[in-house]
């Protein structure tokens, strides 16, 4: 799922195949084309779309970039946010990052780190780390807590973590247990309930057991199943009859009023 | 949710599936927010009903009145509102924070819950469980909060059928 999803990530980020063209507003430069290369003068903000994106002169703001390939050699004195399906980053950040893609490369980050990818490959983060991925490599000092969800998380010699480790390691067995679980529950309240459509609207509801009734009206975070659910322990020992009625029914307005003489309703269907 | 998802309109829908279903009387019994609608089906058509059980039921507070129990922190309820439009939100809540979800969701505080019996701490986390899919639900629980800040007072003297109401002390809901 991570991999389907950082590739989707990556394929979204290729360019038209045009011609490089460079628009600059000062202080903030914009370059998109098939090939694009900032190489300075060093610029407040910088924005960047192509398929192969580089950054090889020191950006004195922040760095907004999307491509195929995406390679920061140069130290970005902001944030930096970048997508692609390859991230490298060699430089320095002084800011927060942002990053996704399919391989991720993250030299030391001053700031925050917030990182979604199949591979991905952090140095040092000054304050804190959350990352998503298929494998996720540590080889520095996490300053601040962490939040790491991967299939593998490997840890280098100089790895460390000194605020709060949060690690769910195994997302593919976390995601498969999670379409487990939810496939058994929409099962489940697919099961043993009768929807009536009626003057008043779509009513789903239950109905079991013999003698006296007892209609059960269940509350916030139902279906007919809390209702039964809510009646189930006092009415055991009995068996007695019981209806739950979902509240998610749609109303018609051709059912009588309620301080009219009573007059049974013609169901729409049976 | 219908256009209408007032209690006025719900008690019309479910008296409308008793006569479908030709039960001329009933006792009926509502939790939590279906307490609401139970109320005006019992005050509107009081000889359908022969008698109320009501289940901490969500009901009018009138100003001034001490609370119970700790209102739920802005943060909590509105980390909840998301959590119900997303059934892996949900979901990852149930396994990795259940404390907090007892808590917030089942409204009781998880001491009591982990000093109960087996068999109630079982009946606590099916509950929860059974709340699952709760991007079906979701539309439902948002009308239910908006409709539980918006109460206006009942006039309970109309209703003249037999009512057992159970609530406790430390529901975390303040019924």
């Amino acid at each position: 799922m991570l991999r389907a999803l950082t590739l989707a990530c990556g394929l979204l980020a290729l360019p038209a195949h045009s011609e490089t063209t460079n628009l600059t507003i000062a202080p903030v430069r914009y370059e998109a084309g098939a090939s694009v290369s900032f190489d300075g003068p060093s610029m407040t903000d910088l924005f960047m779309a192509g398929n192969v994106v580089s950054v090889t002169a020191p950006v004195g703001g922040s760095a907004h970039l999307a491509g195929r390939r995406v390679s920061v050699d140069a130290a970005v004195a902001g944030d930096l946010f970048a997508v692609g399906y390859s991230v490298a980053v060699t430089a320095p950040v002084g800011g927060d990052v942002s990053a996704s893609g399919y391989e991720l490369s993250l030299a030391p980050v001053t700031g925050n780190l917030r990182a979604a990818g199949s591979e991905v490959t952090v140095a040092a983060v000054g304050g804190y780390a959350l990352i998503t991925g298929a494998d996720i490599t540590l080889q520095g000092v996490i300053a601040g807590d962490a939040v790491l969800v991967a299939d593998d998380i490997v840890f280098g010699p100089e790895a460390k973590v000194a605020g709060a480790l949060t690690c769910v390691v195994g997302g593919t067995a976390v995601w498969w247990q999670f379409s487990t679980d939810i496939a058994a529950a929409r099962e489940r309240v697919a099961q043993d309930s009768s929807l009536i459509d009626t003057t008043r609207g779509l009513i789903e509801y239950q109905a079991a057991g013999e003698g006296p009734v007892l209609l059960a009206v269940h509350g916030s975070g139902g279906g007919f199943d809390q209702g039964m659910a809510f009646a189930a322990p006092p009415l055991a020992p009995k068996a007695s009859a019981s209806w739950r009625c979902r509240a998610s029914v749609t109303f018609a307005r051709r059912c009588r009023p309620m301080d009219q003489p009573r007059r049974r309703p013609t169901p729409l269907s049976a | 949710m219908p256009p209408d998802g007032s209690a006025e309109a719900q008690a019309d829908a479910f008296v409308c599936l008793m006569d479908i279903l030709d039960t001329d009387k009933a006792a009926v019994m509502g939790g939590s927010a279906g307490t609401l609608s139970v109320l005006q089906m019992a005050i509107r058509l009081p000889d359908r009903f022969s008698a109320l059980i009501l289940m901490v039921p969500l009901g009018y507070m009138p100003p001034g009145e001490a609370m119970s129990a700790e209102p739920i922190a802005p943060w909590v309820e509105a980390a909840m509102m998301r959590a119900i439009g997303s059934d892996f939100l949900f979901w990852t809540g149930l396994h990795i924070t259940s404390a907090q979800m007892i808590a917030t969701v089942v409204a009781t505080p998880p001491a009591v819950v982990a000093s109960a019996s087996p068999a109630k701490q079982a009946r606590v986390n099916t509950m929860l469980d059974a709340i699952l899919p709760v991007s079906a639900r979701a539309a439902g629980l948002r009308a239910d909060t908006a409709a539980g800040k918006s109460m206006t007072s009942v006039d309970l003297s109309r209703v003249t059928t037999p009512t057992v109401i159970v609530s406790a002390r430390d529901d975390g809901y303040d019924t």
